[in-house]
């Protein structure tokens, strides 16, 4: 899953969520680790509902308490198996008792998700002064005789007598004294584990929301529908989206759609089908983490696994050659497929390093014994020739040839359109030379080259 | 304005050791001792061992003397030797070898081990933490001088420990601590040039007329360049060393030059060369000088030997001007 994170550029939105503790981040990265269909289900509803039920206005003050919580997570576990617990253990329980009070004044009771009731109870534990801090210490009120033992130690101090035997005698007894109660507090504290435990993960599913709904209306994403399709209205991918704007350039969002049969993309270079294919394997794996997807409508099948091989795969990390990398990759996706599982797999100009001929072979053969199979499959390439009876070709649109008399290299950009249309003949438009030709290339070595086209 | 009247107007302050073991801790308590009646105090420490000298010389580890209502930060594994109560407020997220950082107020009086966060900026965050807790004057129990933890952007005022420690010799002593009060008392720039300068990339800046980078990173890289071109008046981010003074030195009119750092901190000077170039004229100026409350005196080397304080302590106050105190003694020049 981290590797189709960087694959499809959904690190560079992740990245960018800010959880204000250790536990929103912590939860998080047991989801970035892929959901089921009913975990992604559950997310989703809860995205939803924390629009519908959160004011935006607590949010600040909601961060703000929960930046003051600790992990204690650890703690809380080991209360049980623990015999006694130290002041600082208490510190932060009380700490974290404190703040999640001040959260919990701001919840709304029908969240039931993550609402939770005010543990007062337990705060008092270790608030015996009554006074409403977070903060601790083995307090007098505790025992009549820890503020015997502490008015006797005073008047030693007063007296300057600190390097007296007693002194000595006495701090003994103080801290005999201290570990009795913190036994007792500790047992006391032990009654509640689980409500602590269950405020605790309540509060990380509050912080990783929070965190998240600010990615969702940073990008404009939107709630995915879950059915048995894909049916995608104006992707876009988030990273270069923000590039575009800074640069002032024009960002086409395009519509997509994956039957059951394999689809077969293809258009001149320059078109986006990288671009475009990584966006639709974006999609599919933020909906596996339950977010919301860069769409303006989008209706999402759920799949066990996602392949995805990537347009600008670079030199592979195992020291294969690309080739092998890139079959070995394939053949992964094969077999899971050929057993019957429900995965996608998007392969951005599988093969391209081998020969037309060869390359060709290894598409069709994919599409033939895949098509039957319940996987779903989507191919870009640029080979041409290719039959591929049982998939959907299709091809983007490309270079606006009617106006190729405007067009040059710092335009290009504005005259290119990048959707998607149906093409049974999955013709490759040739346009190459055209392209080379507006990027300012060489003249003869243009004229050359048409030669040689005929 | 007795000493403590002059002392008390601080909102952070440093105690910074010229060497190991010239009474950084007697330091610290003593000044301690005289201010908490009449201010709110904090004390923090820098580094994860404050006194690493106590290794070497295997000397008791020193604890500092802490009264009810101070407030102090130091780490989880010293917070629990801790003998004395204490109230804790906060508690850091990151960890130091020797465990969080803490901040408690005491409840009464009594010692304890003081260690701290082991960078400048967590320092500075736990300052900030302290004083969110309650408005207060804050000591830390810094690092060697030559360290940036007693840089001024990190505490406005400082303290300089110097005693027996640093050599046998009284003529040694004087000198040392003489040269270290003069790079802390430096000039500083004035406000026009300190705005042009203090948010700069690090490097080299020739500042004559117009601010210029200079065409290398440090100094290391000075041999072969002719520096006239760049002409007389320089910034430089990092460290100052021999090798650029000894090179201005080869050249005439001294008077001309001038040399722009950061702080005292900065600069890695010996002392014969800054000598040598200051009596010539030349000039070294800070972007931000700090406040030097006042020098302690440590008659008693970790070795045993005693150097009498008085004449040494009047030497130093003749030379500097600097309020010097014998801590031990109490007295004060």
């Amino acid at each position: 899953m981290r590797e189709l994170l960087k694959k499809t550029n959904a690190d560079y939105i992740l990245n960018q969520m800010i959880f204000s503790s250790n536990m929103g981040k912590k939860y998080f990265q047991k989801i970035k680790k892929g959901l089921s269909f009913k975990e992604v289900e559950e997310q989703i509803q809860l995205t939803e509902k924390f629009f519908d039920l959160f004011e935006k206005e607590i949010i600040i003050s909601i961060k703000s308490a929960i930046s003051h919580i600790n992990d204690i997570e650890n703690t809380l576990f080991h209360i049980n198996s623990k015999e006694v617990l130290d002041e600082i253990e208490m510190f932060e329980i009380k700490n974290f008792l404190y703040f999640s009070m001040r959260v919990q004044k701001k919840l709304n009771k029908e969240f039931n998700e993550i609402y939770f009731e005010n543990p007062t109870d337990i705060f008092s534990i270790l608030d015996p002064q009554n006074n409403e801090l977070h903060s601790f210490f083995i307090y007098d009120e505790y025992s009549d005789k820890l503020k015997n033992i502490r008015n006797q130690k005073k008047e030693f101090q007063k007296n300057n007598l600190t390097e007296n035997s007693e002194y000595i005698d006495i701090i003994k007894k103080e801290k005999e004294e201290e570990f009795k109660i913190k036994m007792d507090l500790t047992k006391k504290l032990k009654n509640h584990t689980t409500t602590l435990l269950e405020i605790f993960y309540k509060i990380a599913i509050l912080d990783f929301l929070i965190a998240k709904s600010e990615i969702i209306e940073k990008y404009n994403l939107i709630k995915p529908i879950l059915t048995n399709k894909i049916k995608l209205e104006k992707i876009f991918n988030p990273k270069v989206l923000d590039i575009h704007v800074s640069n002032k350039k024009r960002y086409q969002k395009i519509d997509f759609e994956l039957e059951d049969k394999p689809t077969i993309i293809t258009g001149s270079n320059m078109s986006g089908k990288t671009l475009s294919t990584k966006t639709i394997a974006l999609i599919a794996v933020l909906l596996k983490l339950g977010f919301y997807v860069p769409a303006e409508k989008a209706e999402l099948k759920y799949f066990e696994n996602i392949y995805y091989l990537s347009g600008d795969l670079g030199a592979n990390d195992k020291g294969l050659s690309s080739y092998a990398g890139e079959i070995k990759y394939i053949n992964k996706a094969f077999i899971e497929a050929k057993n019957g599982n429900e995965i996608l797999i998007i392969l951005d100009e599988p093969a391209r390093t081998t020969n037309p001929k060869e390359g060709t072979a290894i598409i069709e053969a994919l599409i033939d014994e895949l098509y039957s199979k319940k996987c779903s499959l989507l191919i870009t390439t640029h080979y041409p020739n290719i039959i591929a009876e049982n998939a959907k070709k299709m091809r983007v649109k490309g270079l606006m040839r009617e106006k190729i008399s405007e067009i040059n290299e710092k335009n290009i950009n504005n005259f290119i359109d990048y959707s998607f249309i149906e093409d049974e003949k999955a013709n490759i438009p040739e346009e190459a030379i055209t392209i080379a030709e507006i990027l300012g290339v060489d003249e003869e070595f243009i004229k050359t080259a048409r030669k040689f086209l005929g | 304005m007795n000493f403590i009247d002059s002392l008390i107007n601080f909102e952070t302050l440093s105690v910074v050791g010229l060497e190991k073991n010239t009474g950084k801790t007697e330091t610290m308590n003593y000044i301690i001792s005289h201010l908490y009646d009449n201010v709110k105090l904090g004390i923090t420490s820098i580094g994860v061992d404050g006194e690493t000298s106590d290794i070497v010389t295997k000397t008791k580890k020193p604890e500092i003397t802490v009264y009810e209502n101070m407030y102090f930060a130091t780490t989880e594994k010293h917070f629990k030797l801790k003998k004395i109560n204490a109230e804790i407020f906060y508690l850091s997220r990151r960890e130091t070898p020797l465990g969080r950082i803490l901040i408690a107020k005491s409840n009464e009086k009594g010692r304890i081990l003081l260690s701290g966060p082991s960078t400048s900026v967590w320092l500075k965050d736990i300052m900030k933490e302290m004083n969110k807790i309650d408005k207060m004057k804050i000591i830390v129990d810094g690092a060697l001088s030559r360290v940036s933890s007693s840089s001024p952007s990190i505490t406005e005022s400082v303290i300089l420990s110097t005693g027996a420690a640093l050599s046998l010799s009284a003529k040694n002593i004087i000198d040392k601590t003489v040269y270290k009060i003069k790079l802390m008392k430096l000039e500083e720039v004035n406000d026009a040039l300190f705005d042009d300068l203090i948010d700069l990339d690090d490097g080299v800046y020739s500042v004559d007329e117009k601010v210029k980078k200079m065409p290398f990173k440090t100094l290391l890289s000075i041999k072969n360049i002719d520096i006239d071109k760049y002409g007389y008046n320089y910034y430089i981010t990092g460290v100052l060393n021999n090798n650029f003074v000894k090179k201005i030195l080869t050249k005439k009119h001294m008077e001309k030059y001038t040399i722009i750092v950061k702080d005292y901190t900065k600069i890695f000077l010996d002392k014969s060369i800054f000598e040598k170039f200051t009596k010539l004229g030349g000039k070294i100026k800070v972007l931000q000088k700090i406040d030097l409350k006042a020098v302690t005196y440590n008659p008693i080397s970790p070795e045993g030997f005693t150097i009498e304080s008085r004449p040494i302590m009047e030497k130093i106050k003749k030379k500097t001007g600097m309020t010097i105190i014998d801590v031990k003694k109490d007295l004060i020049l």
